[in-house]
């Protein structure tokens, strides 16, 4: 710790060249920031989507409509908790490229089988009691400044009203906490499936999936086999598969995405490997003379070299720091911009560690060189 | 001396002792080259999926979708919807005096990917004959024959097929609980019809209990029609549906991945710049110092500061120029044409010219911005100090 003002006197000695040094470093941390949250986030997505949850959609796909008799059939399958049945009505809102999203359910099904959801009784009441009711996120509520009583128009992308119009009006009865780990139902406007079933042109009678809560999550796999079997040859076959699947699926979907990711951010460290190393080999090189001076006073070999490496690491960790914090920051712009919604996972960890290998993959040379420094050679300026 | 051999001069000295900063001017030029070959390789692949949808995009054809601006998937037209636009102008015949308007099935099957044994839903596209008479005349068989009107048969476009398992000709597919088979393979300029697979559409509203289409698509008897055409539909009241050309609707559709690759390339090229950028002030800083003695000569006998900036932001160019070319050429060879598998699509990224001028123009404002600063210190220099220093 007594060396710390050293290192520090070192670091600004040359006050803008360590300024640009800092920006560059920063400049490619903003970068594995927002890469490393998007990919962390993608992480988090995976572990938190619940094994014990599964879907059963069409085997057409899952916005193929299936008939409301089904969910008798799922209730009384052997292992199975809870069912829900689930309508897609989420669309626009608003301004065409803003999305709310909407889902039209049974209060008594989707609160036995999502625990996640923190709606109070009393909102469930308050939905049961108003056919034309909605449960808000507070996210939504907050971002379209939504309030208990206020009516608002949903405009599903699947469905049309029968009264000729786009718009379905729902009146406001709560506004719950969002949670952006529950992956069942979490930030979802929920409506009652009555209302919605009643107000639709399309589709009467059917939903969109079912979700099915089981006893045990280690027996996914079988009893979504054997869910599909007992619809196996009707005209509505069915395709079960669980919350974790189906987070797995829609990662592996992005495909190249991720392999870009990691290519990026390579590019961008082997870039930056080059361009610290050679400012760190240029100071090192300016400052011989201090340094046998440093040696004179009795500082050792091993001592010097362990300044040099102080020095890079407090620069790299200072500039790490710098753009992660820029990185935070950005992430929520960069995702609206590309309309992904994944929310940022942390990035900080493992940039510190990169920050750490960057230090001392660039002051090994400089290092080196100080270590072997002899005192007669660097005074006489040879 | 005349300005500009004042100039040609003091360029020709700083070219002449880039050799001697060998280390820190490669670095400089291999900062440029990485920003410019990670931008240009993201937005090459934006392009692709621009050329993806353009190959196939037809200007003279239009195509009627559910009013509501949903997904075609819920499209809803009935035959009586069909009936009345036959009387809708500006649609081109067939030889032998039939309107060319083909209502169209959109339905999704579920097919398992090569690559990872993935099971993902892809479009099965409903159309008929006269729907195959508005194909482009580059939409061509590769293999096996079209399919048959009444029979559960399918032709896959070449994409699907090289993404998908058991798609090959002869191949059956169990859909509704009832087997299809693949009867051809068809292809056009890998663009986006490529990544769907095609039947008979009255075959597949009776396989799916159907009794509406998802969408109507029309062949216009010219570009120019389309207006005419798209009025008509949306001042009758018989028809509940919006209307757009069939390029439009695929651009539209594209529109999120194209704003995505477009976006994260000149955001992860832009900040990248920034940091490549600062090392080049770096580098360009130490070869003023390097020079200073040089530099406050060349004052010290007449030469004026501007010859002097302008000879230290040459250098900078000089630095940039070959990182632009060299950013674009390993950007060119590793990415051109090559497949890029996401979402669901595969397409071709493509560099493109343009691509390549935006990569040089980025390379250049950063031999600018890294030289100026430098640049201005030199011509401000001090000359009595600087020639004394040692």
């Amino acid at each position: 710790m007594k060396f710390l003002p050293l290192i520090w006197a070192g670091l600004w000695r040359r006050p803008g060249r360590t300024m640009l040094t800092l920006v560059s470093i920063a400049s490619a941390f903003v970068i594995f920031g927002v890469l490393q949250g998007f990919t962390s986030g993608l992480d988090r997505l995976v572990a938190n989507a619940q094994a014990d949850v599964l879907v059963t959609a069409s085997r057409v796909g899952p916005l193929d409509l299936m008939p409301l008799a089904d969910l008798a059939v799922l209730k009384r399958t052997p292992g199975v908790r809870a069912v829900a049945r689930i309508v897609f009505f989420g669309g626009p809102f608003r301004q065409p490229g803003a999305f709310l999203p909407a889902q039209a359910i049974d209060p008594d099904e989707a609160r036995a089988l999502d625990d996640q959801l923190r709606i109070a009784p009393a909102q469930w009441q308050a939905l049961k009691a108003t056919r034309s009711g909605a449960l808000v996120p507070a996210d939504a509520a907050k971002l379209y400044g939504f309030k208990v009583g206020d009516r608002i128009p949903l405009t599903p992308q699947f469905y049309a009203n029968k009264n000729g119009g786009k718009a379905f009006p729902v009146d406001v009865v709560g506004i719950y906490p969002s949670n952006p780990d529950d992956n069942v139902f979490g930030g979802v406007v929920l409506l009652n499936y009555d209302y919605i079933d009643q107000s639709r042109v399309s589709g009467p009678g059917t939903v969109n999936d079912y979700l099915v809560r089981i006893d045990d999550p280690l027996k996914s796999g079988t009893l979504a086999l054997a869910i599909d079997r007992q619809f196996a040859n009707s005209p509505h076959e069915t395709k079960t598969y669980s919350l974790r699947q189906l987070a797995l699926a829609s990662v592996a979907r992005l495909g190249d995405v991720g392999l870009a990711v990691r290519l990026i951010a390579g590019a961008v460290f082997f870039a930056l490997l080059f361009s610290v190393g050679s400012v760190m080999i240029q100071a090192g090189r300016e400052r011989i003379v201090e340094l046998a001076v440093l040696k004179t006073l009795g500082f050792g070999d091993a001592a010097l070299a362990a300044l040099t490496i102080a020095e890079a690491v407090l620069l790299c960790l200072a500039a790490a720091i710098a753009g992660l914090l820029i990185s935070t920051a950005l992430y929520p712009v960069v995702m609206k911009t590309i309309h992904f919604n994944v929310k940022a996972g942390p990035a900080l960890p493992a940039g510190l560690i990169v920050a750490v290998l960057l230090a001392l993959v660039t002051a090994t040379i400089p290092a080196w060189r100080a270590a072997r420094l002899s005192i007669v050679d660097a005074l006489a300026g040879r | 001396m005349h300005p500009l051999r004042q100039i040609l001069v003091t360029t020709a000295l700083a070219l002449r002792s880039l050799p001697q900063r060998l280390g820190p001017s490669l670095v400089t030029v291999i900062g440029v080259a990485t920003v410019v070959a990670v931008m240009v390789c993201i937005l090459a692949i934006g392009q692709g999926v621009r050329r993806f949808v353009d190959v196939n995009a037809q200007e003279d054809r239009a195509v009627l979708l559910p009013a509501s601006g949903a997904s075609e998937f819920a499209g809803a037209f009935t035959t009586a919807d069909v009936a009345v636009l036959q009387s809708a102008p500006g649609v081109k015949r067939t030889a032998d005096g039939r309107a060319m308007i083909q209502p169209l099935a959109a339905v999704g099957v579920e097919v398992v990917r090569r690559k990872d044994g993935a099971p993902q839903n892809e479009m099965l596209r409903g159309t008929g004959e006269i729907g195959n008479l508005m194909n482009k005349p580059t939409l061509h068989m590769v293999q096996g024959r079209i399919f048959r009107a009444g029979m559960h048969e399918l032709v896959v476009g070449k994409t699907a097929h090289d993404l998908f398992r058991g798609l090959d000709v002869g191949d059956t597919i169990d859909i509704r609980g009832a087997p299809w088979r693949v009867v051809g393979i068809y292809a056009d300029e890998g663009g986006i019809d490529e990544n769907s697979l095609a039947g008979d559409v009255e075959t597949i509203k009776a396989a799916f209990g159907s009794t509406t289409y998802q969408s109507i698509g029309v062949q216009l008897a010219s570009a120019a029609d389309y207006r005419r055409f798209r009025d008509w539909v949306m001042s009758n009241p018989q028809l509940n549906a919006q209307v757009k050309t069939l390029g439009q609707y695929y651009r539209d559709q594209m529109k999120q991945l194209r704003v995505l690759f477009d976006f994260v390339g000149f955001f992860v090229g832009g900040v990248m710049a920034v940091g490549a950028a600062a090392g080049a002030v770096t580098t360009l800083y130490a070869a003023v110092d390097a020079r200073v003695r040089e530099i406050a000569t060349l004052r010290a006998i007449g030469f004026d500061g501007g010859s002097v900036v302008v000879s230290i932001i040459v250098e900078a160019l000089a630095l940039a120029i070959p990182g632009a070319l060299i950013g674009v050429g390993l950007a060119a060879l590793a990415f051109n044409g090559r497949g890029v598998d996401t979402a669901g699509l595969a397409f071709q990224a493509s560099v493109t010219p343009s691509l390549a001028l935006t990569g040089v123009g980025v390379a250049l404002a950063i031999g600018l911005i890294g030289g100026i600063f430098p640049a201005l210190r030199a011509a401000r220099l001090p000359v009595a100090e600087a020639l004394r220093a040692s």
